[in-house]
């Protein structure tokens, strides 16, 4: 039987968002592919893979420290505004976890790193040793409003913890 | 779960495009394919549809079927900490003991391809290097070189999602290995449980191989 033919709809940047879908998706990751595209990460990945700056505007090291350049300009669903403080809590709230990622704990932050925000738009990650694939985690790295982690997070609010709730 | 467009984003490239997505993953995916292939309108998507219903929705009026190179590749997880899995020729054993073209016709109605890594095809998987063929005289032999008793079963682990793969590789280690293949389903309610354990890399993991995607 012939299969229903697929309409292309025109879109271009700035258009208003129109319509709804309806979706069932039982994948034991749908959670994640969600999380991907409606939170912020300091980085994502093209469709060849390369890292590209996301609420990252800009970055460079100076020794073991990574120093993050916040992309101006940067909203949250409510409304809020992303700064840097928004990545350190990120970064404070995650790191609490033994194994935050499913993948496995080669996306850890070294434990012993510290963050400072000298400024609403710089982040600097101290590493107590360099890490090459920091820039990689950072994909991983999701960064929510204040409201996301008082409300419950990754389900900590109601678990005591996230780890084993992905 | 209802998504509804952020429309102050800041990169106008990505979007937002739609101005509500409805996740309705309460429903039962079987009667989820059933709304998408014999009516219009209550479910727009519905992903994971298994090699067995494709033809169900190639056939429908309602439906068109979308396949895309996974992002999931299933795997055997060798368990190294158990007894002679440490020793490289019991672990090539069991890869040269599958017939992957098989598996692939037959498991997945050819919806999938073999790959040599763990990295998908698109994603800068290394083109120098061919999956282990199919070869079950050499994966016996490696095998037996190796010590294996015959009295020893390979463990082999599974999660419900793969239990069809795992049925398979049971199937091609008996025959292909001439040992006994205990199969361990993990049950569903134990998943999360069972996954953290492995990223923590909590150990002993009771397992010899873990069918895993």
């Amino acid at each position: 039987m012939a299969q229903p033919t697929q309409e292309t709809a025109t879109w271009k940047p700035g258009d208003a968002p129109v319509g709804e879908v309806r979706v069932v998706d039982p994948h034991p990751l749908n959670w994640l592919y969600v999380t991907w595209n409606t939170m912020e990460e300091p980085v994502r990945t093209d469709e060849r893979g390369e890292i590209v700056g996301a609420c990252m505007e800009d970055s460079h090291w100076e020794g073991s420290t990574l120093v993050v350049k916040v992309r101006d300009g940067v909203r949250f669903q409510d409304g809020t505004t992303l700064t840097s403080a928004s990545i350190k809590r990120a970064f404070d709230e995650v790191q609490k976890w033994v194994a935050p990622h499913p993948p496995g704990t080669y996306l850890n932050f070294h434990p012993d790193t510290a963050v400072d925000c000298p400024d609403e738009s710089t982040i600097r990650f101290n590493f107590p040793e360099p890490d090459g694939l920091a820039l990689a985690k950072f994909r991983g790295f999701h960064i929510a409003s204040d409201r996301f982690w008082d409300e419950g997070g990754f389900g900590g609010k109601v678990y005591g913890t996230s780890e084993g709730h992905w | 779960m209802v998504l509804e467009a952020n429309t102050d984003h800041w990169n106008k490239e990505r979007g937002p495009r739609l101005e509500k997505i409805t996740y309705v993953n309460d429903m039962d995916p079987s009667e989820a394919l059933n709304q998408v292939c014999d009516s219009e309108g209550e479910i727009d998507i519905v992903s994971e549809v298994s090699p067995a219903d494709a033809q169900r929705v190639i056939d429908s009026d309602h439906a068109h079927l979308v396949t895309i190179d996974a992002m999931r590749i299933v795997s055997g997880l060798i368990n190294r900490d158990r007894d002679f899995m440490d020793d490289v020729r019991v672990r090539k054993a069991p890869n040269l003991a599958v017939d992957k073209a098989r598996l692939i016709s037959d498991v997945f109605q050819g919806y999938a391809h073999p790959v040599a890594a763990m990295s998908p095809p698109y994603s800068g998987a290394p083109t120098d290097i061919e999956p282990y063929p199919h070869d079950p005289e050499e994966a016996k032999r490696r095998l037996e070189e190796a010590g294996w008793p015959q009295d020893r079963a390979l463990v082999l682990a599974t999660t419900s999602d793969v239990a069809p793969v795992a049925d398979y590789l049971a199937e091609s280690f008996r025959e292909s290995l001439g040992i006994e293949v205990d199969l361990v389903s993990v049950p569903d309610e134990g998943l999360a449980a069972a996954q953290k354990a492995l990223v923590e890399k909590k150990i002993p993991q009771h397992f010899d191989v873990l069918a895993h995607a």
